[in-house]
């Protein structure tokens, strides 16, 4: 809370904000941004830390109780097995947030990587990177992926899936990128820095890369809704993570005849699904809002 | 223009090229087809190697690419494991997902259009906000567990409820007061904001109150105890009773499709209505509209002639790249309903019980090649509305 020198009257002191803190007080008062934070925040710890607390084991089977309705023993009921749904909702939940970060983070690297080279180099460099983006974009991810994964029998391993997504889903955020660092690459600070013989990794890494920060970032974390969406889907048509491994696509995928008799087996993975990528896609979009400069709703 | 399209057509040739190779790659990898029958007793290894020979497996790499390519540029896919050939299974594949995702498409284009464009001219309105939540919903829908949803309450509960048709008195009044009085609301609200005459919440709720009395009435004493029959389907791509009447089979089909065609409605709606928005919301701030204002021009006209017809520029390219999720959509909902289209037709070439060579390579090139073309289709349409865009 530094005040500009000179200013005489305190009451028009001038506040001196870096663009960061600007950011981050936009983001925390977009009331539906954080409100979706703490739901994300909520599902994650429970996720990771429930099996800690949580009386009943995902495994357990609760042979007193079989394919009992939610109550206070078991708040998402039981399957036939007398398996505790809400344990195996959060097992499902973990592994499906654990493969959709994974994912994130591999194909943000990886985009974030082409794209820079491609961006700041132009050229033949771009041409090539650009013509394998456009070459993976004509296939959709969930063929693409489903025929790699199945060949691994269905990435057994959620590693190996989320591998296998995460290598195959960067072409979104390399086009951004690239499309940023085209556009910087003509700044004059660039060219300051280049006039006083900084090196091309110094420049992309410390004058470009955190320009470009804001519309990364939220790609990066739009990928993980799409991430949860797309492995779900892979492992309800049984060609992802398959049993004994769990997810919350293939809760759905085994408990979806019983939607008549027991709907509890079904609503809850489902609910949760979108509860994440819901929240996700909120939290993206509050930071959005909170990077771009022309916003002026929510006031900063 | 033709010389546009031409080098344009001559750029998708590399990619189409490159596809295919990368897609050959990937099957031939995609396991052992005959994993099977190597698996069974007592069979002789005379037997494998000819199975081997007739597929070609015994072949090195770019063999049996060159071969395939050439016979794809012919327009022969080839054959299946059980030596039948791909194409005219693939063809009527084609057909039913063509069918699906046509409607589907359509219809989410023109609500889609319509809702964005009504949200981005009233921005930051309780519809706007109402419609930008529908529409992240709907981008965070799992398409499979949608599709089971409305199987069961699209489907069974309204086939039950069809097969008794009634409306208590209770329902009927809440219905009816629930619309009255929000069009009561929305009146008041517009009158307040002066775009409505005074007194137009009377006439807005009077209207809407008579309308659904009128619906519930005729719910609760017309429509009673009529047959139906159960006319939800939720397996099979068509009615199979083909010895009807041409309305009532008309009728089957779209007993079939109604809920496949809602579920991928909802992969490409969300698309629309939010690309539409924000593309409204851009012209509308442009220069141009303002000057159009400034000459006095009426609004409505500013905004379908001036604004919404700027708008649809951009829209062009989204209707391309909605093709990959409509197709990943389709796998799943063909799925789920039992269609026989090219998701039911993937699933079974990949993993019945063992990945079907031909048949994979004919699926993933005739989407890639349609990718390709819609892509060429969008380039041209938006050098046709775009005339900054150079053509020669």
């Amino acid at each position: 809370m530094t005040t500009i020198a000179g200013s005489h009257d305190a009451e028009f002191a001038v506040e001196v904000r870096s663009q960061w803190r600007t950011v981050v007080r936009r983001f925390l008062r977009h009331k539906l941004a954080m409100i979706s934070l703490i739901t994300l925040t909520v599902i994650f710890l429970a996720s990771i830390f429930g099996k800690f607390i949580w009386r009943f084991d995902y495994m357990e089977r609760d042979t007193a109780n079989l394919s009992k309705a939610p109550s206070w023993t078991h708040p998402f009921g039981t399957d036939s097995l007398g398996k505790d749904m809400l344990a195996l909702t959060l097992r499902g939940a973990q592994r499906s947030i654990l493969i959709a970060l994974m994912v994130s983070v591999l194909s943000t690297t990886i985009g974030v990587t082409l794209g820079a080279i491609a961006g700041y180099f132009r050229g033949w460099t771009d041409a090539i990177i650009m013509r394998i983006t456009d070459l993976l974009l004509t296939i959709p991810l969930l063929i693409l992926a489903g025929c790699i994964a199945w060949q691994f029998d269905g990435g057994g391993s959620w590693w190996l899936l989320s591998l296998i997504l995460g290598v195959l889903s960067w072409q979104g955020t390399a086009r951004i990128v690239r499309g940023e660092f085209l556009s910087l690459r003509e700044k004059e600070f660039v060219e300051a820095a280049r006039a006083i013989g900084v090196t091309d990794r110094r420049i992309i890494f410390r004058h470009v890369l955190p320009n470009a920060l804001g519309p990364i970032i939220v790609s990066a974390t739009l990928s993980i809704a799409g991430a949860i969406l797309v492995e779900t889907a892979l492992s309800y048509l049984g060609l992802g993570v398959k049993a004994p491994d769990s997810s919350l696509g293939l809760l759905v995928s085994d408990y979806q005849a019983a939607f008549q008799t027991r709907p509890w087996l079904f609503w809850f993975p489902g609910v949760f699904i979108i509860l994440i990528c819901l929240s996700v896609n909120f939290v993206g979009d509050g930071l959005r809002d909170a990077f771009d400069p022309k916003q002026t709703r929510v006031r900063a | 223009m033709t010389a546009f399209i031409i080098r344009r057509l001559l750029i998708a040739v590399p990619v189409l090229f490159l596809a295919s190779v990368f897609t050959f790659f990937l099957v031939i990898n995609s396991g052992d087809p005959l994993e099977n029958l190597r698996a069974k007793p007592g069979i002789s290894p005379q037997v494998i190697r000819n199975e081997e020979v007739r597929l070609g497996l015994d072949k090195p790499f770019v063999e049996r690419y060159t071969q395939w390519a050439g016979d794809f540029i012919t327009g022969d896919l080839g054959k299946d494991m059980k030596n039948r050939p791909v194409w005219p299974q693939l063809w009527s594949a084609i057909k039913y997902t063509l069918r699906l995702v046509l409607i589907a498409e359509l219809i989410a284009i023109s609500i889609g259009l319509m809702i964005g464009i009504v949200s981005g001219v009233r921005q930051y309105s309780g519809f706007d906000y109402s419609t930008t939540f529908v529409s992240f919903l709907f981008f965070s829908l799992p398409v499979f567990w949608f599709a089971n949803l409305l199987k069961v309450f699209g489907a069974i509960k309204f086939n039950d409820w069809l097969e008794n048709p009634g409306v208590s008195v209770v329902f009927a009044v809440v219905i009816t007061a629930v619309f009255g009085g929000s069009f009561y609301l929305i009146g008041r609200k517009r009158e307040r904001l002066r775009v409505a005459k005074p007194g137009a919440r009377y006439k807005w709720s009077g209207i809407s109150l008579g309308i659904t009395a009128l619906v519930m009435l005729s719910a609760m004493f017309y429509f009673k105890n009529r047959e139906y029959g159960r006319f939800v389907k939720t397996l099979g791509s068509e009615p199979r009773d083909l010895s009807d009447s041409l309305p009532s089979r008309l009728w089957g089909y779209v007993g079939h499709g109604v809920l496949p065609v809602i579920v991928l409605f909802t992969i490409s709606y969300a698309g629309y209505s939010r690309y539409m928005r924000a593309s409204m919301l851009e012209q509308l701030n442009a220069d141009h509209v303002r000057t159009a204002r400034a000459k006095g021009i009426s609004e409505t006209r500013v905004i379908m002639r001036h604004a919404f017809r700027n708008a649809l520029i951009p829209i062009a390219t989204i209707a391309t790249l909605s093709w990959g999720g409509l197709i990943a959509g389709a796998v799943i909902t063909e799925r789920v309903f039992a269609w026989n289209g090219m998701g039911d037709f993937f699933l079974d070439s990949l993993s019945n019980p063992t990945p079907d060579p031909n048949r994979l390579l004919a699926f993933v090139m005739i989407t890639a090649t349609f990718t390709i073309v819609f892509n060429i289709v969008a380039d041209i349409i938006y050098a046709i509305l775009d005339p900054r865009i150079r053509v020669s």
